[in-house]
């Protein structure tokens, strides 16, 4: 009997029931989609790895790799396989294209399309730009370590040694890696290894987890103390077979470099950055949802009951207890939380990952569901004990009433005059229907409250996605559209005190060259420590063209004038302002100390800029210069290659790819952004049509009456709808003020030690946020009109409820 | 031809049960006059008083008011035809609780061009005084006093009145008919009020007696009784 009486009530209020089901569902949905998003793109990227015995340590040596030297490595603790192995940067029409040896044991390839290759001139491509059946031909001269230069793609792969798609840079061509093909070992002609790859034994082997960077940092250092003796009896044997031709100081650079996944594999570490800003968006943004979706779920259920008071009375007054009172409140509730809460829980979880990680440009296989009971446990019982508890005290608060009083109506709260009314100025000027619905509005401050908490949530949820995205893609165009203004930067292979032994290289390449000092240190104090460059120009006048100086909070320009030039996140995270003393230190832990003349706008990597003088003064040597920056005269490529062939470069990179580069790195994170956004768009729809349709149901009477009365459906409708109307007005304008104060919460959250994000909201973006809340407001008043045309006038007038 | 025609009106309400709640029902009211609708409880003047105030429609059947097909009307005449011609008064009132005394009835008066004025339709009523109090601050007489002035304030051709003094006390009641009759007697307004209390009917100019949906008796009271002169 209690049963069908909550079914009833189900289908009496069938929109408002849905309304229910469906924020739960939302807050729901959104919230274990988006906790489970990055865990599931990390568990595809484990097995991937574990599936393809992805390296943990790679080994280069200056001087090759031996099969003494694989054996001695293998002999390092907990080192469970080592592979020597192959590659060399060829060009393939003018692109940096890395052909790797297909190994067994080790890195193998994930095959997409076609099979393994059984001869030698067969090759498996990147898929990312071949295709089976394809030709590679490899320019004339970047081929004689190979034996074969033509191959025939006979499969596409995805390579575990790339991630995503910054494949990194080449010391040929024009510098930069466009492509991989993985060829048989034999057609190597190598007589060593060009790299050894390892993999360790460890239990965490899950990609950016703490304990596995121990693990593998312990075997690293193992491995390089195997490496200083390697060299040395390498470096013996040289010059014992050379009969003293070769002298032992001209081999002291070499060495071996020992890398981790991170650097060794291309795009690893800005994936994990881009993992850790999903994540922390995963953590703080459902905090606001579920505020807004506890708010809402509770303030219906409460309302609905408040409604349904003269229902309870007489059910109290046929007998039933308190007891199953409740309980037919509680179906309905439960009923409503469960199927909201499970389909939110798998609609959510299956969704959301799949759009998170295709919003990445990654190489792994397709994302698999994982099903996790127990987050599926944990929010159905925590979203249906949260509704439980607001049922119970909902109910308990009108059950406190005896059965006869709860059968009269509420008594309607007297009418007060409003404060606007004593304001004579202002009310003798508004029109009736506007005093009405001052009056109105003040009258039901809690209904009116909770219509403007919603509509503010909402609206600050979807300006909050729009400011996100601002403050992330403006990053790289303010940087290098804005700040720099150079259009290429060269690293040189050794430093120089001017510019003369260069000039002929350089020249009908880049104009208006100018020389830096760049060099690596850390700020630090007791418990915090930050990477920056310390640069110092050769020529003041073509520094103050290549980089603004502007001030970080007004914009003026600055100069050396005013000393030491630092950028915003060193100030703010050592907490220095202009005239304080920073304290950095260099790669061998010496301390200098800094005065700070000025900090300036600046979005990407942490610098300070000082002059000549001031660095002879601060460190106590003079400067050598290690890298030029400059304007383009030739075409990229065509720098980048004449320069790389010198010899006497170590990197070209130009200004415009980096814009692109950065602009990419937050591709991923701006299209997360564009999902919170329409998420956020359909639980504002979803908590307007439940205030709205909360609204109708309690005024029905008050709007029969008006229909009888001769007011058309438009008339009772704005009747009804300007006091919404305003509210939700007033609701954006709150909404709008409280985004700017928790964007920056976010916003520093989100932050990295390289960049510092915008924390400006562009005015598009208010716009867009407002427009969006409106006509979703909009959209209500429809609904509301229609309800109000379906209200019958002579059921609703019928008796007292 | 009468200001009221009648003419064999049926109304059935189909749905899961059909009801037939009026049927082969005719009668005619005189401009002016004050006429009470008598009937037990389900004998169907509710809805006959409701096809009478355009809020619904009959099955079959004519319903002529001043000269126009009431039961012709679309909807949009019918939202016209209440708000000009009908002035609705309903047992539980049906103030706007958030509306004071005197915006109640302007509430009413903003929806048409010939309405008096409030102040001076609250004081017809006799509750000039009361005019800045909120419903709920009012008695139930207080309250239908109102409702009453609110439907009048229109000046409507019309003033239908269903059972209002059916959650009122006798005295309270009594009062409420005085009104009613002397408002139908000074402006001219016909009025058309129903009650199960066959006693009240004798102030009225026509009595329709109303039973199993169709119309059972109609008397002309030549001396209709004066409100004082009824025992309740």
């Amino acid at each position: 009997m209690l049963i069908k009486n909550s079914l009833k009530k189900i289908k009496k209020s069938f929109g408002r029931y849905l309304s229910l089901v469906l924020i739960i569902f939302i807050g729901v949905g959104f919230y274990t989609g988006i906790i489970e998003s990055i865990p599931n793109i990390k568990r595809v990227q484990t097995e991937f790895y574990n599936d393809k015995n992805t390296m943990d340590i790679k080994v280069l040596s200056t001087l090759g790799l031996n099969d003494e030297d694989i054996l001695e490595i293998s002999k390092v603790d907990d080192v469970s396989v080592v592979v020597g192995s192959y590659s060399v940067d060829t060009l393939v029409d003018d692109n940096v294209v890395r052909v790797h040896a297909i190994e067994e044991e080790i890195n193998r390839p994930l095959l997409l399309d076609g099979k393994m290759p059984k001869n030698s001139d067969e090759c498996l491509a990147d898929d990312n730009y071949y295709d089976v059946g394809d030709i590679i031909t490899i320019k004339e001269g970047y081929s004689d370590d190979l034996s074969i230069s033509e191959y025939k793609v006979v499969g596409t792969i995805y390579s575990p040694m790339y991630t995503g798609n910054e494949y990194g840079i080449s010391d040929i061509g024009n510098g930069k890696l466009y492509s991989f093909i993985y060829v048989d070992k034999d057609n190597f002609l190598f007589d060593y290894y060009t790299e050894a790859f390892v993999s360790i034994n460890t239990d965490d082997d899950i990609p950016y987890n703490e304990d596995y960077y121990e693990d593998v940092e312990d075997v690293i250092e193992d491995i390089k103390l195997v490496g200083e003796e390697r060299i040395n009896d390498r470096i013996n044997n040289i010059v014992a077979s050379s009969f003293g031709m070769i002298t032992k100081e001209s081999l002291s650079n070499n060495t071996w470099y020992v890398m981790n996944r991170g650097e060794a594999i291309a795009s690893y570490l800005i994936l994990g950055s881009q993992y850790d800003q999903v994540t922390t968006i995963a953590n703080i943004i459902p905090i606001f949802f579920i505020i807004i979706v506890a708010l809402m779920t509770s303030n219906t259920m409460k309302r609905m009951i408040t409604e349904e008071r003269g229902e309870m009375g007489t059910l109290l007054s046929l007998g039933f207890s308190n007891k199953s009172v409740i309980f037919t409140y509680l179906l309905y509730v439960i009923s409503a939380t469960l199927s909201g809460s499970i389909l939110g829980y798998f609609i959510g979880t299956l969704l959301l990952p799949q759009i998170v990680y295709n919003c990445f440009p990654i190489f792994f296989p397709d994302i698999k569901y994982y099903f996790d009971f127990g987050l599926l446990l944990v929010s159905v019982v925590v979203s249906c004990l949260l509704m439980i508890c607001v049922t119970i005290s909902a109910c308990r608060k009108e059950l406190k009433d005896r059965p006869a009083y709860l059968l009269r109506p509420i008594a309607p709260k007297s009418g007060k005059i409003i404060l606007l009314e004593r304001i004579h100025f202002i009310w003798s000027r508004l029109s009736f229907s506007m005093k009405i619905t001052m009056r109105n509005i003040s009258r039901y401050k809690s209904r009116v409250l909770i219509t403007l908490i919603g509509s503010a949530g909402c609206c600050f949820l979807i300006l909050l996605g729009f400011a996100l995205r601002d403050s992330i893609r403006m990053v790289g165009t303010k940087q290098y559209n804005d700040i720099v203004k150079y259009d290429n930067l060269i690293v040189l292979n050794k430093s120089v005190d001017d510019f003369s032994s260069l000039k002929y290289d350089f020249s009908g390449l880049v104009e208006d060259e100018l020389l830096l000092s760049q060099s690596s240190y850390k700020a630090v104090n007791d418990e915090d420590n930050l990477d920056l460059y310390v640069v110092v120009p050769e020529n003041e006048e073509l520094f103050y063209k290549y980089f603004l100086l502007n001030d970080n909070k007004n914009g003026s320009k600055l100069t050396f004038e005013d000393g030491i030039i630092i950028t915003p996140k060193i100030a703010e995270r050592f907490d220095v302002e202009v005239g304080d003393i920073l304290t950095i230190e260099s790669s061998d832990k010496e301390k200098f100390r800094i005065r700070v003349g000025g900090i300036i706008e600046n979005y990407v990597s942490n610098y300070i800029y000082m002059t000549r003088d001031k660095y002879l003064e601060i460190f106590g040597e003079d400067v050598s210069y290690n890298v030029v920056v400059s304007k383009n005269v030739a075409s990229s490529d065509e720098i980048a290659r004449k320069l790389l062939n010198t010899g006497k470069v170590v990197s070209v990179s130009f200004s415009k790819d980096m814009l692109k580069s950065a602009n990419e790195m937050v591709e991923g994170l701006d299209e997360v952004v564009v999902v919170l956004v329409i998420i956020s768009c359909m639980l504002a729809i979803t908590v307007l049509y439940n205030l709205t349709s909360i609204n109708i149901s309690e005024r029905t009477r008050e709007i029969a009456t008006l229909k009888v009365l001769g007011f058309t459906d438009k008339e009772s409708n704005s009747y009804i709808y300007r006091e919404t109307m305003i509210t939700v007005c007033f609701g954006i304008i709150l909404g709008m003020l409280i985004t700017p104060p928790l964007h920056n919460i976010v916003m520093s959250y989100l932050e990295v030690d390289t960049l510092v994000f915008l924390k400006m909201i562009k005015i598009e973006s208010y716009i867009y946020a407002l427009v969006l809340t409106f006509i979703f407001a909009l959209i209500m008043q429809v609904v509301t009109y229609l309800k109000i045309k379906k209200i019958d006038m002579i059921e609703s007038l019928k008796s007292v409820e | 031809m009468a200001f009221i025609e009648f003419k064999d009106v049926r109304k059935e309400y189909t749905g899961e049960v059909n009801v037939l709640a009026v049927n082969n029902c005719s009668f005619e009211i005189e401009e002016g006059e004050f006429v009470v609708i008598l009937g037990q409880s389900g004998a169907g003047k509710t809805t006959i008083l409701n096809m009478l105030g355009g809020m619904d429609i009959p099955s079959k059947g004519k319903i002529i008011v001043d000269g126009k097909r009431v039961d012709k009307f679309s909807n949009k005449e019918l939202v016209e035809y209440r708000r000009h011609d009908i002035g609705f008064v309903f047992q539980f009132y049906n103030l706007i609780a958030n509306l004071t005394t005197i915006e109640n009835i302007e509430l009413a008066c903003q929806l048409c061009k010939d309405a008096l004025e409030p102040k001076v339709i609250l004081k017809l009523v006799g509750l000039d005084h009361r005019m800045k109090n909120f419903p709920s601050q009012l008695s139930g007489g207080e309250q239908q006093r109102v409702a009453i002035a609110r439907a009048i304030a229109k000046n409507p051709k019309l003033l239908l009145c269903d059972e209002p003094t059916g959650a009122l006390d006798s005295e309270t009641g009594k009062k409420i008919f005085d009104l009613l009759i002397k408002n139908c007697k000074n402006m001219g307004m016909t009025t058309v009020v129903i009650t199960h209390n066959s006693s009240i009917s004798e102030v009225a100019d026509k009595v329709i007696t109303i039973k199993n949906g169709t119309v059972d008796n109609i008397k002309i009271n030549k001396r209709p009784k004066k409100v004082s002169e009824i025992e309740w």
